[in-house]
């Protein structure tokens, strides 16, 4: 149902088949969605050099060939305000990775909105693209009782429409065909621009006519230099940075032009979308045959959903829901990937035959592999249900309750669900933050997600709280571990605070959040985002984990010559005889089987002291020492920051009570009870023990999230610097925990 | 009068914008120019932001930058946002 404004359109300035194609629009339009309609699962995820926008890339097979299409960031205009719409606006006018302009735009408008769509496509139009428009939500509209004269609109616009439904598919052959066939070059809407404007633009049109620095051609670059903000500052900016004397005195004369117009009455930030939207009024008041603002039911649910009461229920369910499943919805696929990836160790370790490369195969790679490849299934059920969520319009509603909430930490309300994220994991929580567009907000949502007591932190917690307030009541115990999680949002809204007034200064961006229509979602288009950004996830932050995890092995597991106190090959050897003498249900075997794993554990946790790690934890015992650590303690720690569920296993090795122990075991929380420094004072105390769960609490310890963050912020800056200040952060808590709490007892 | 000052269900015309000029081009891109409907939706339960519907979309818009939306009284009265 393509109407192609033959007229018009003509096929005269197109030179070949078109094979490189963009996709762009506002946000909320469903783009994305009928890019996945479009291209399939024929997609390929890149970033743009320097900044942290995905590239997505789609192919859609067509004769002869394929259409190469890329995904843009949603933008409301090609003046850009944050770098996805920068992004955007590179794309279609040709300064983006591939250097050309694509061969045809196709711009997604939202039928239900289409003034606002409009503003957006006269723009695309005037840099000079040939243009198809895809009326998007086309079964919307037409369900609210709206009736667009489709064949009159392409006539108006000069470039074919066709109407579509990205969850149905319906369009998207006609919208191919529509691509293939060069699509338009549209007409230029007339703007009927203040006087003053005009006779400015005219006089300045010839100074700009070969200069690049905003979009359109001629007098139509120079009214929007004279006429928006963004443009005017971003061609200065551009101008002046050139810093020739001819460019300087062109930034000069736009400058002096700009506050003549403004001069005169006319409000050069706004002036031309004023005149552009008069004009695109006009258009659609000639092409839409009835409208209706918005459909009862819609209005009903957004009653429902913002209401005090009923939207909070439904706002801590739907959370509920989201953490839940993050927290413990995906741990049977997690033991599964788990189980697997011990077995594929384990069988390697055995065809490899032992020895140094097989154990480092299995301990170094296969399981450094499975460090983060364990949290492939949170991921994928955070993406999934973010997806969905988003795609309902629900995630906006959201935003909108908790907004002023959030407002309290300097935060948008759209940080609330990543950081609830962050007591299940840092990683999906970061992941989370894409969904907040403003980079300063993101920034400052990703530093405080470590800050949220992850689950990883919980069996340290519990092993301590198990050792160090064995004699006091549950309920105690239940409290301390509950203050720990607290004590991170303390510190959080504290790093908030500083953040805000050093490297993330500035207020919150302004919050125009766009509450889109709500729609049921669709399920395709759910899943290709979520299995995308999922590989992307895996195979961005994957390489570098697997290196860390790899140096940490090595530091664990040499020197191998460490010096032991007995031979244990040889006792190990002896008991084994003893054993093989004893027939298989004789109840004498028992002394001897403990006798065996004793000696096992034992020689374990000998070569752990003697390892780099170990020397590192003795080494550093007189640091750490102030905080109520002793060098076992320290090597857990050191362990950690690989993953914190390290911190049990290791303490397991070192008290020789095996590395298969967890935060219930009885052994282990007598040993660490028991163990005293050579003063004769117990290790862990109560205070001691509250020092080290507050360390935990702060510290920035987890490889994964490093490498998350750096993948998130598109560099080692971030990550480096939240790893030092949290980390030196911690050592301070714990020392005044441990100092102030001992003066405070003596 | 300015927009966060219009009660809850009220309509208006949009007469001018303030602020920042980057703030100003941005709400008249997202339809908020002069001479256009605005309806208050609903207010979010701690009072901020606002549902605003203008040109049959909706935003979510913080009494900070509904300070910088001066509206005026609607000519017709039986007009919708």
């Amino acid at each position: 149902m393509s109407a192609t404004a033959q007229s018009v359109v003509g096929l005269g300035s197109l030179t070949r088949i078109p094979r490189r194609v963009a996709l762009c629009g506002n946000p909320n339009v469903g783009k994305t969605s009928l890019f996945n309609a479009l291209t399939g699962m024929r997609q390929k995820v890149g970033n743009y050099p320097g900044i942290t926008v995905e590239r997505v890339v789609g192919r859609v097979p067509v004769a002869g060939g394929a259409l190469e299409v890329v995904d843009l960031p949603g933008c409301y205009s090609l003046a850009p305000r944050s770098p996805d719409e920068r992004v955007a606006r590179d794309e279609i006018v040709g300064a983006g990775p591939d250097a050309s302009p694509p061969d045809v735009v196709v711009v997604v408008a939202d039928a239900t909105n289409l003034e606002r769509s409009l503003l957006l496509v006269t723009q695309v139009i005037e840099t000079g693209r040939r243009v198809v428009v895809a009326l998007n939500q086309f079964d919307m509209a037409v369900a609210a009782g709206t009736r667009i004269d489709v064949e009159r609109l392409a006539e108006r616009l000069g470039v074919p429409v066709v109407p579509t439904c990205a969850r149905t598919r319906q369009g998207r052959e006609e919208l191919i065909q529509a691509v293939l066939a060069g699509g338009g070059a549209g007409r230029r809407l007339e703007l009927d621009l203040p006087a003053a404007v005009r006779d400015a633009a005219r006089a300045l049109a010839p100074r700009v006519a070969d200069r690049p620095i905003a979009p359109g051609t001629g007098e139509r670059r120079a009214a929007l230099l004279l006429s928006s903000a963004t443009l005017a500052t971003e061609a200065l900016a551009a101008l002046r940075a050139e810093d020739t004397p001819e460019a300087t005195a062109l930034a000069d004369e736009i400058a002096a032009a700009r506050a003549r117009v403004e001069a005169s009455g006319v409000d050069v930030a706004t002036c031309s979308t004023e005149a552009r939207y008069a004009a695109i009024e006009r258009l659609v008041a000639d092409v839409i045959v009835r409208v209706q603002d918005q459909t009862p039911w819609q209005a009903r649910l957004d009653r429902v959903l913002t209401h005090p009461l009923t939207g909070s229920l439904v706002l801590v369910s739907v959370f509920l829901l989201v953490f839940l499943a993050i927290f413990s919805g995906a741990a049977p696929a997690m033991d599964l990937v788990e189980g697997l990836v011990k077995a594929v160790g384990s069988w390697l370790h055995a065809h490899l035959g032992g020895g140094t490369l097989a154990d480092f195969v299995k301990d170094g790679v296969v399981a450094g592999f499975g460090a983060f490849l364990v949290f492939v299934p949170q991921i994928a059920v955070l993406f999934l249900l973010l997806e969905a969520l988003e795609d309902t319009g629900y995630l906006a509603r959201a935003a909108f309750l908790l907004d002023r909430l959030m407002g309290a930490f300097g935060l948008p309300g759209r940080a609330f669900l990543p950081l609830l994220s962050g007591f299940a994991c840092a990683i999906p929580a970061i992941l989370a933050t894409r969904t907040i567009e403003n980079r300063r907000d993101r920034m400052l949502t990703m530093a405080l997600v470590p800050l949220m007591s992850c689950q990883a932190r919980l069996p340290v917690y519990l092993v301590v709280v198990g050792a160090v307030f064995a004699a006091t009541a549950d309920w105690v115990q239940a409290m301390v571990v509950l203050a720990m999680y607290l004590v991170g949002v303390v510190v959080a809204a504290l790093a908030a605070k500083v953040l805000q007034r050093t490297l993330l200064s500035g207020a919150r961006s302004p919050l125009l959040l766009e509450l889109p229509p709500y729609r049921r979602p669709s399920l395709r288009s759910i899943t290709y985002n979520t299995a995308r950004r999922t590989w992307s996830f895996v195979a961005g932050a994957g390489p570098v984990i697997l290196v860390l995890m790899m140096l940490l092995w090595g530091a664990l597991e040499f020197p191998r010559d460490v010096p032991l106190s007995r031979d244990y090959a040889q006792e190990t050897a002896s008991v084994e005889r003893a054993l093989a003498s004893i027939p298989e249900d004789d109840a004498a075997r028992e002394p001897l089987a403990v006798r065996l794993e004793e000696l096992r554990f034992e020689e374990s946790s000998e070569r752990l002291r003697g390892s780099y790690i170990g020397r590192t934890g003795r080494l550093i015992e007189p640091l750490i020492e102030p905080l109520g650590f002793d060098w076992k303690i320290g090597v857990a720690i050191l362990g950690s920051f690989a993953a914190r569920e390290v911190f049990v296993p290791t303490l397991g090795v070192i008290y020789a009570v095996g590395d298969d122990a967890d935060e219930e075991s009885t052994p282990l929380r007598e040993s660490m009870a028991a163990d005293r420094w050579p003063d004769g004072r117990h290790v862990f105390t109560p205070l001691s023990g509250i020092s080290l769960m507050v360390f935990y609490v702060i510290a920035l310890q987890c490889m994964s999230t490093l490498a998350v963050l750096r993948r998130e912020t598109g560099s080692w800056r971030w990550p480096v610097a939240l790893f030092v200040a949290y980390t030196a952060l911690a050592y301070v808590a714990s020392l005044a925990v441990y100092q102030l709490g001992s003066a405070f007892l003596a | 009068m300015t927009l966060d000052q219009l009660p809850v269900g009220g309509l208006a015309l949009v007469v001018a914008l303030h602020g920042e000029p980057q703030l100003r081009e941005r709400l008249a891109e997202l339809g908020f120019t002069r001479g256009t409907r605005v309806r208050l939706v609903r207010r979010a339960p701690l009072g901020d932001p606002l549902h605003v519907r203008v040109r049959s979309g909706a935003f979510a818009v913080r009494v900070d930058e509904a300070r910088c939306i001066e509206i005026g009284a609607l000519q017709e009265p039986e007009a919708r946002a």
